[in-house]
């Protein structure tokens, strides 16, 4: 059994490195944009996603009351009715107090607004918020209960967002699939620069690969450098990836951060609630690319 | 011990529509510790011959065993063992410029998984057997071709190969380097030591060891084996 120093292989494999020069500077590079327009595009699909998730809670109906105040014996016995309906997990009572609040905390950077409106000319009634659980037959079922003059005489409008949800669930669903195939090409695109840059390094020292091979060398003692060059490409490709990710993020998050996200239309997760994902991501697709890049390369190139 | 027992080798051609026999139908058997002199002109089939015997290629048909290792059958994770069995002296040295001589042969231990302790100890005796250790800190461009020769040698030689093959050892020296080296080639398989092959075309160089054994080829075949002086002067 032969006994290698890793000291040694390590210092063959940077010495290759090294030595590669340009090719491997070229392969950083090409790594490095490949990661990072997988970032950016990672990331703008998460706050899209973030963004579709957080127009509305999707599994609830607002309804809104027929007056402006209710009487008030009726408050628990509607709460009573609503709470016994089947799906139903929760119900939220907002006055219309509570709901100029809420619109000038939301409106906050736009005060005119909403300055004109008080106690006396409140333009918002009364809602009962209402979460449900089920399938959308459930959903529907319920609904045709709600809109029942019969059955809720208080309620003057009944609003579901089904269609909304199923059309955000299509569309999620739809980004999923184009991010899946997004970064399906981008691995295929990098596993195919590792495995050049691989049979490059192998090509240009085939000579000394040859010499090894007549002295008994194994095929894991020569492919081991060019292994461990790979991934090392890939290491020094990632963390540059990551640091030009954050500032790009930073700079975009800071630029709509005093455009529309101030306004909040629309939310823009900040960078330091990202970075770990980021980091391992960057670091498995560039391990897994030059693993398999670089694993494919020497199989076929490297002959015991 | 060496033998090949009705040894053929073809190529295809680049348009894989013909074939080349490099070798054909050859039955040789060569002893442990023996010195021969492999010859020929260009394209005799004897670097094709030592292609087979360092198990870069696989004869095409025939059988051929070395040391007890069956070419033709030989495992993948075999072939790393048996060729460390092997020492290979090139004809253009294939030393490495960017190692100094020293680096030069102790690589040759550090592919066999061999300790810093062990490379320390041998090489300088290598290096001191083949009288270069003035040399063992100069980079092989530094060095005279016989220098640079004796390094590969000590290369060869380091890991105590049972076979060392020389291919057109002298081909790149002048007339007295080449005594000198195929000399020391000889004196490495001197009483059974381990068997020494020297694939050479210099008939005149090889004149001078008449008690060695020659092994003519032609054209991919054996035309002439003997230890005889009388046949060698035939040759």
């Amino acid at each position: 059994m032969r006994k290698y120093s890793l000291s040694y292989l390590m210092s063959r494999s940077f010495k290759g490195f090294s030595r590669n020069g340009l090719m491997s500077i070229a392969s950083i590079l090409i790594l490095t944009s490949c990661l990072l327009v997988s970032g950016s595009f990672g990331l703008i699909i998460y706050n899209l996603y973030v963004n579709l998730n957080s127009l509305n809670e999707l599994n609830e109906i607002v309804c809104m009351c027929n007056y402006e105040k209710l009487p008030d014996e009726q408050y628990d016995d509607l709460y009573n009715r609503l709470t016994a309906l089947p799906n139903v997990t929760k119900v939220d009572f907002t006055s219309r107090e509570q709901a100029l609040v809420n619109m000038r905390e939301k409106y906050a950077q736009h005060p005119q607004v909403l300055d004109r409106f008080n106690e006396e000319n409140n333009p918002f009634f009364e809602i009962y918020t209402i979460s449900y659980t089920g399938s959308d037959q459930d959903a529907v079922n319920l609904l045709f209960t709600l809109r029942n003059k019969n059955e809720f005489p208080e309620f003057r409008t009944v609003e579901d967002k089904l269609e909304t949800a199923n059309t955000l669930e299509q569309l999620k669903n739809t980004i999923l699939w184009i991010f899946g195939a997004f970064m399906f090409i981008l691995v295929f695109i990098s596993v195919i620069i590792i495995m050049n840059t691989v049979r490059m390094a192998i090509s240009s020292r085939s000579e000394e690969i040859e010499i090894m091979r007549y002295i008994g060398a194994t095929g894991w003692f020569i492919s081991f450098p060019f292994m461990i060059e790979s991934l090392f490409t890939g290491l020094v490709s990632a963390v540059i990836a990551f640091v030009l990710q954050f500032l790009t993020y930073n700079y975009m998050f800071n630029m709509l951060s005093s455009g529309a996200a101030s306004s909040g239309i629309i939310t823009i997760v900040p960078f330091s609630e990202l970075w770990p994902y980021v980091v391992i991501g960057f670091l498995a697709l560039s391990f897994l690319t030059c693993y398999i890049g670089s694993k494919i390369s020497l199989s076929k190139h490297i002959k015991v | 011990m060496i033998e090949f027992k009705h040894v053929t080798k073809t190529y295809r051609s680049s348009t894989r529509e013909t074939t080349v026999t490099a070798l054909n139908d050859i039955n040789l058997t060569i002893e442990d510790g023996e010195v021969v002199f492999l010859v020929g002109s260009n394209g005799a089939g004897k670097s094709t011959l030592m292609r087979l015997l360092t198990r870069m290629e696989v004869p095409t048909s025939g059988s051929l065993i070395v040391n007890n290792y069956d070419l033709r059958k030989i495992k993948k994770r075999k072939i790393p063992e048996y060729r460390s069995q092997i020492g290979m002296d090139f004809q253009d040295f294939k030393l490495f410029s960017k190692y100094t001589v020293y680096e030069n042969v102790a690589f040759a231990m550090r592919v066999l998984g061999k300790s810093s302790k062990s490379i320390k100890t041998t090489v300088p005796l290598v290096l001191s057997m083949l009288d270069i250790s003035a040399r063992a800190n100069h980079f092989p461009l530094e060095i005279s071709g016989g220098e640079q020769q004796r390094t590969a040698l000590a290369r060869a030689l380091v890991n105590n190969p049972k076979i060392l093959i020389a291919d057109e050892p002298t081909a790149n020296l002048s007339p007295a380097m080449s005594r000198e080296v195929m000399d020391l080639l000889v004196s490495l398989g001197e009483n059974g030591r381990r068997t020494v092959l020297i694939i050479t075309h210099d008939v005149e160089l090889i004149s001078n060891y008449k008690h060695k054994r020659i092994v003519k080829f032609e054209r991919g075949k054996i035309v002439y084996d003997s230890k005889n002086d009388e046949v060698r002067n035939d040759a």
